[in-house]
């Protein structure tokens, strides 16, 4: 087995979910459609893991319950699973959530990205620089951290 | 950030330029952009206490030292500090004129002295300090002696004086339980205020000179997300933070004297005397008082405007 190169060489794979039904009020333009948590798990679902062919959705990286609105505080909190407690990409894969989620939110909300409590050995490490805007904003400028998360965000939707 | 007179306000930011406003009339106008000096996010600026010069530290690893042409509104880049390993988050001069300090991620705080010579303005290392063990934030020199301070990720504040033969860290204060963005001292430099991604703000009071610290106030639940930025001012004594959750405070200390019992000074109390929510559309990441211009201050923000405001205190 190819372990050199990979962490976690034979990850668990879980079915997807199944797309949002749209309802007859996602078509009445006339109502103010609020984001919703759905609509967070749709925008991250399809973000691909660094180093397999799979979506966090399906190496359940990310699920519709951990994600979190709150339109009136303009705030979006999205808790993910590292598929190994030990995985070095957890920073990497929760900058690619917290890109797309800049790129694709009104620019008002604040946009919080954690590991889910418990699943990972450096947690609060991780949690911590996930949280620094400053740290996050210098990581951008490096174009190769930058190609590399563009990559993982290529097919998501 | 403010020029000393109080009349030109200076901006940096991601586009990698610093721009200079004053006031033209009744409105605020960009006289001058400084571009070309930095090839990434221009994080911190700072004056010369003589306002002479402008200095810059930049995401790029450089600090540059901007100097205003004779007679003319133009101004250049008459150095680029080199050494750090990467960015250079706060850049701040000792009010002496002396000395130009730096930090950077690569958890060193830089002491440079400035050498006076004739056509040419150098600047020669004069230390390398290696104390915090994370990320460096800031740096902000004392108002009156030279005395330097610092701030981190690894939640700690630390002082820094000149011994005769080296800089060394004099004072490490714990208390904050997460980065700490920002200090600010007050006008007498017997206190420092700092705030941090804890969502407080801490007073801190010197005993015995500058070696002995104590935190004799935590504001806390004030702001609901981390604190980016203090501005102490040193003509009226209130304080105005600002922080991620759009707001800008502004805190007043409480008179001792009514209060009866804090006369040994150990426990210090402050109020709001203003709360604007929403002070911009996006997190709040910079607050200067006027430094000549009494109840005036600006504000940053990561939606891209800088604010002027003018605070006016009514009798409590």
């Amino acid at each position: 087995m190819d372990s050199k190169q990979l962490e976690n060489s034979n990850p668990k794979v879980y079915l997807k979910s199944k797309d949002r039904e749209t309802t007859r009020a996602d078509e009445d333009d006339r109502l103010v459609d609020e984001i919703d948590a759905r609509e967070v798990f749709d925008l991250i679902r399809g973000i691909r893991d660094p180093e397999h062919p799979f979506t966090l959705e399906e190496l359940n990286v990310v699920s519709e319950e951990h994600c979190e609105v709150d339109v009136k505080d303009n705030v979006c909190r999205v808790w993910f699973t590292p598929t190994i407690d030990h995985c070095s990409m957890a920073t990497l894969i929760g900058l690619s959530i917290q890109v797309k989620l800049i790129r694709s939110l009104p620019e008002q909300f604040k946009i919080d990205v954690f590991i889910a409590p418990g699943s990972h050995a450096t947690e609060e490490a991780v949690n911590k620089q996930l949280a620094d805007k400053e740290r996050v904003a210098a990581a951008l400028e490096n174009q190769h951290l930058l190609e590399v998360v563009n990559q993982c965000l290529l097919e998501s939707f | 950030r403010w020029h000393p007179s109080g009349h030109t306000l200076a901006s940096c930011g991601a586009d990698k330029t610093i721009r200079l406003w004053a006031k033209e009339g009744n409105s605020w106008r960009t006289k001058y952009i400084l571009s070309d000096g930095h090839q990434r996010t221009i994080r911190s600026i700072a004056w010369s206490p003589t306002g002479q010069y402008l200095a810059s530290a930049s995401f790029d690893a450089t600090t540059s030292v901007w100097h205003r042409k004779d007679d003319s509104e133009e101004w250049e880049c008459v150095i680029s500090l080199e050494g750090h390993e990467n960015e250079v988050k706060s850049v701040c001069w000792s009010k002496s004129g002396k000395y130009l300090s730096t930090c950077s991620r690569d958890k060193t705080v830089w002491i440079w002295e400035c050498v006076e010579s004739e056509e040419s303005e150098e600047f020669e290392c004069a230390s390398v300090l290696t104390d915090h063990s994370q990320d460096v934030k800031r740096v902000v020199w004392h108002p009156i002696d030279d005395v330097l301070a610092s701030c981190g990720y690894d939640n700690t504040i630390k002082l820094y004086k000149d011994d005769g033969d080296d800089w060394i860290c004099c004072a490490t204060l714990t208390s904050h339980e997460s980065t700490v963005w920002s200090i600010a001292f007050d006008s007498s430099g017997q206190r420092l205020a700092s705030t941090s991604s804890d969502k407080t703000i801490k007073i801190w009071q010197s005993f015995n000179g500058i070696t002995n610290w104590k935190c004799v106030s935590t504001l806390s639940g004030f702001h609901s997300r981390a604190v980016y930025d203090i501005s102490w001012s040193h003509t009226s004594d209130y304080i105005l933070t600002a922080g991620g959750d759009d707001t800008i405070i502004v805190f007043k200390e409480d008179d001792t004297k009514s209060s009866g019992d804090l006369s040994d000074n150990s426990l210090q109390r402050f109020s709001v005397v203003l709360r604007h929510e929403k002070a911009h559309q996006m997190d709040v990441n910079s607050v200067d008082w006027n430094p000549a211009i009494d109840g005036i201050f600006a504000t940053s923000g990561d939606d891209c405007s800088v604010k002027i405001w003018k605070f006016k205190a009514h009798d409590l």
